[in-house]
């Protein structure tokens, strides 16, 4: 186990500087585009944003990422209550109360002053229906239209209906845009941009790969926080640039031997959405325990399809079709099942000695199931679990102590079991 | 042993298959013309105190709605259901099909699960008709195969003009509630009852208190006549606490009720058609996402066409599709002079239902001393 000592706040790596500079960049530009007159698009953070290359002078802000980013700088609670004092419940999601507080009161309580006004909102049912919701609220307010992308709900793989109904929705956008922007589609340039994001998801992959080695280069919270730019830019050059450093770091780590828990004992599995406003305080305290959550199923999934299988951009390929097929690639347009496979490669290929499954009530849609994937989990693979609870921005709603003494327990049984098969 | 027994034994009477079918909105014709007993797993709160079965597989976060039809359809009362139908309602509802359909291999009980995705973003659109006429069709075949019956067009014209008779009765019940000529209390007590019984049996039941209310006399209104919206039918205490309060209820807006029976197609000879009309048309609903933008006009005209003073939001804990809308509602409404309370149900709501009763006495008084004035 790690002392006090040996556990240290590491100095801001090259990588989380990069991240910084990006992330206040892309705000600033974003902001600055729309003043400049481009056509603003809000769109939820599954939405095909690639499509909107195919354009020019088109900005996108996304919502779900300025929630999250509210919340990483501590700037969750007041907005959310702001929305709270309007009439949002505070059983909704705490990134919709987020932004609903900035956009409804007062932007200036925003880290990022806000999101620029927008000319469309694009939101999809494939994360939630409560995103439909939230951006409805605008679009009444504003009288802003409203897209919706409806993506059928998998139990199994995506069956090519539903692929097909997708591709149908990508078409009515991009004549809604076309239309509003008096603009024609570029399917090349859209073509260009997966490359592109190839290029990235290869690299990031990579990196989520690296969480095998013993101890793990990398932890989740490093994954959460470096997301980022894959969901708000993704196409962008820069996007690529960024996951390459964060490979080049996380190999540096490997050959310097410096990794963030050093004495790494215990490896364990998130399943999740991030606890924004912990990331710090709970890496650290993992820490001292030789605890390292080494991989989330929040960030394992970017890459792939339904959780593991592999769905690269095939050069020159219909951009459609190949982007209606990844709708799924996020954690919660698929079932149980798909779920408890994806989480099962993870454990096994990654060694996990634990699972914590973060059980959001500000996140129906992510948790209701885990109590079954939590025995599936146990029963299957014969390592212990716990659920906590946590609500990813909404600290008022976390209790340290409480999600804490879980953890220990959960670290003692992998004790034990350790102890029983020696 | 559940409450729910007493009903199993009524629907095992009727001799058909029961089809249990998650909520809102299941396309009931179709299966009642496919000859299932389609029941609607709608309002199950009175049937159960508690959840435990419910509990072991889903957090007290989900609604109500959710955790007892999961604790139905796992009971010794589940049985009575030979298929399950549900479709993308919402979010939870959509996860839990399959946590279901494990409890019940657990329990070493198999039940067929069928399913349809009905679009959001909106039927009427190019990309949602041809794949929604799909997803019927292939329905109508998997009805076809489990039943080993051919669809009849015939059969379905007649289930289709079944319920749609039933409909035109609760909507004409409905009415005489709005001019006092029958009670509230009794007209949720018999939707909530109705919904279990086969469509025969509930359109005699309403059609005959239909009948006998038409010979009551119309009744003032005591407070102010309101407005009720929300997606459960509210439970027997807060119906007598509105009736006691003295308001009579003018218009209905909740989705186990007039929600349901607000709209049947005029055209019912293609099957796939019917079922565009029928959720193109819908009575907005916050669960169909597509008819969002009706909703608030939908809800201000209902308002003004009963002559109401205000609306009773009855709103269930948990369900983020009604939460979400409804604080931009309210300000609407509020912004056309129309007074709102708003009242939140939960799985609890029969313990602890002394302060929403103080709420809507509250609420009787300000409309009182609205309309005096």
């Amino acid at each position: 186990m790690a002392t006090e000592q040996q556990v240290t706040t590491r100095k801001k790596s090259r990588a989380s500087k990069h991240l910084s500079e990006l992330v206040n960049q892309s705000y600033l530009v974003m902001h600055d585009e729309a003043k400049k007159g481009a056509f603003v698009i809000w769109a939820a953070i599954c939405v095909p944003t690639e499509l909107f290359k195919g354009f020019d002078n088109v900005t996108v802000a996304i919502p779900e990422n300025h929630g999250a980013m509210s919340a990483a700088k501590n700037a969750g609670v007041p907005l959310a209550e702001q929305a709270e004092a309007l009439g949002y419940s505070m059983d909704i999601c705490s990134y919709a109360r987020i932004d609903l507080g900035v956009e409804l009161t007062s932007a200036r309580a925003s880290p990022a002053g806000g999101l620029p006004k927008p000319d469309l909102l694009v939101s999809d049912t494939n994360n939630c229906s409560l995103l439909v919701k939230w951006f409805d609220v605008y679009h009444r307010l504003w009288g802003v239209p409203h897209f919706i992308i409806d993506v059928p709900y998998c139990y199994e793989p995506q069956q090519e209906k539903d692929t097909a109904f997708i591709v149908d929705q990508f078409k009515d956008l991009i004549l809604l845009v076309e239309s509003m922007t008096d603009q024609k589609f570029n399917v090349e340039k859209v073509k260009q941009v997966l490359c592109r994001t190839n290029d990235a998801l290869h690299a990031w992959k990579e990196v989520m790969a690296l969480a095998a080695r013993r101890p793990s280069p990398v932890t989740a919270f490093d994954t959460f926080a470096h997301m980022a730019p894959y969901v708000t830019m993704r196409g962008d050059p820069e996007v690529t640039r960024h996951c390459k450093l964060l490979l080049k770091e996380a190999k540096n780590r490997v050959d310097s031997g410096d990794y963030p828990v050093p004495d790494e004992n215990y490896r364990l599995l998130w399943d999740g959405i991030a606890p924004w406003h912990q990331l710090r305080s709970m890496k650290e305290r993992l820490a001292k325990s030789g605890a390292n959550i080494v991989h989330a199923t929040y960030t394992a999934c970017i890459g792939t399809i339904e959780g593991g299988f592999e769905y690269p951009y095939e050069t020159g390929s219909d951009p459609l079709q190949y982007l209606a097929r990844i709708q799924n690639f996020s954690v919660c347009p698929y079932g149980v099942k798909l779920r408890f496979r994806a989480m099962s490669e993870i454990i096994d290929n990654i060694g996990i000695d634990g699972v914590i499954f973060a059980s959001n009530r500000s996140c129906k849609v992510y948790s209701i199931m885990q109590m079954d994937l939590q025995r599936m989990i146990t029963e299957t693979h014969d390592i212990p679990a716990i659920l906590v609870d946590v609500d990813h921005a909404d600290v008022r709603k976390y209790n340290e102590e409480n999600v804490f003494l879980r953890i220990e327990a959960l670290l003692e049984l992998i004790d034990q079991r350790r102890k029983l098969d020696n | 042993m559940s409450g729910f027994d007493l009903v199993a034994r009524s629907l095992k009477i009727a001799g058909k298959p029961v089809l249990g079918c998650f909520p809102l909105y299941p396309p009931l014709e179709l299966f009642h013309s496919m000859g299932y007993n389609p029941v609607v797993l709608w309002g199950l709160k009175q049937f159960f105190r508690s959840t435990p079965e419910s509990d072991k597989h889903v957090q007290n976060f989900a609604c109500s709605v959710s955790r007892h039809l999961f604790e139905l359809i796992i009971s010794e009362s589940g049985k009575i259901f030979e298929d399950i139908f549900f479709y993308n309602a919402c979010d939870t509802l959509r996860n839990l099909p399959e946590l279901i359909a494990a409890a019940l291999e657990k329990k070493g009980r198999q039940t067929s699960f069928t399913r349809m995705h009905l679009p959001m973003q909106g039927i009427e659109g190019p990309a949602g008709v041809e794949f929604f006429k799909n997803e019927i069709a292939r329905l109508v075949l998997f009805l076809e195969k489990r039943r080993g019956v051919p669809f009849s067009p015939e059969k379905f014209e007649q289930s289709v003009q079944l319920y749609r008779q039933l409909r035109e009765a609760c909507v004409k019940l409905q009415e005489l509630v709005a001019s006092g000529q029958y009670s509230f209390v009794e007209y949720a007590k018999l939707m909530q009852e109705g919904i279990f019984l086969p469509v025969e049996k509930a359109t005699e039941f309403v059609e005959a208190r239909v009948r006998s209310a038409q010979n009551e006399p119309v009744r003032d209104c005591k407070t102010a006549r309101v407005v009720l919206s929300g997606i459960m039918t509210p439970s027997p205490a807060i119906t007598h606490a509105i009736e006691e309060a003295g308001f009579i209820v003018a218009g209905n807006d909740i989705a186990g009720m007039q929600r349901s029976i607000g709209y049947t197609p005029a055209r019912c000879d293609d099957v796939r058609e019917y079922y565009v009309d029928f959720y193109t048309n819908h009575c907005p609903c916050s669960t169909l996402l597509f008819t969002a933008d009706r909703r608030i006009d939908y809800l201000i005209g209902m308002v003004k066409a009963t002559q109401a003073k205000g609306v009773i939001f009855l709103g269930e804990k948990f369900c983020d599709s009604e939460t979400l809308e409804f604080p931009f509602i309210e300000d609407k409404l509020k912004g056309n002079g129309i007074h709102v309370l708003t009242l939140e149900q939960s799985v609890d709501d029969r313990d602890n239902i002394a302060p929403t009763i103080n709420r809507i006495n509250a609420f009787a008084e300000l409309l009182h001393d609205a309309v005096e004035r």
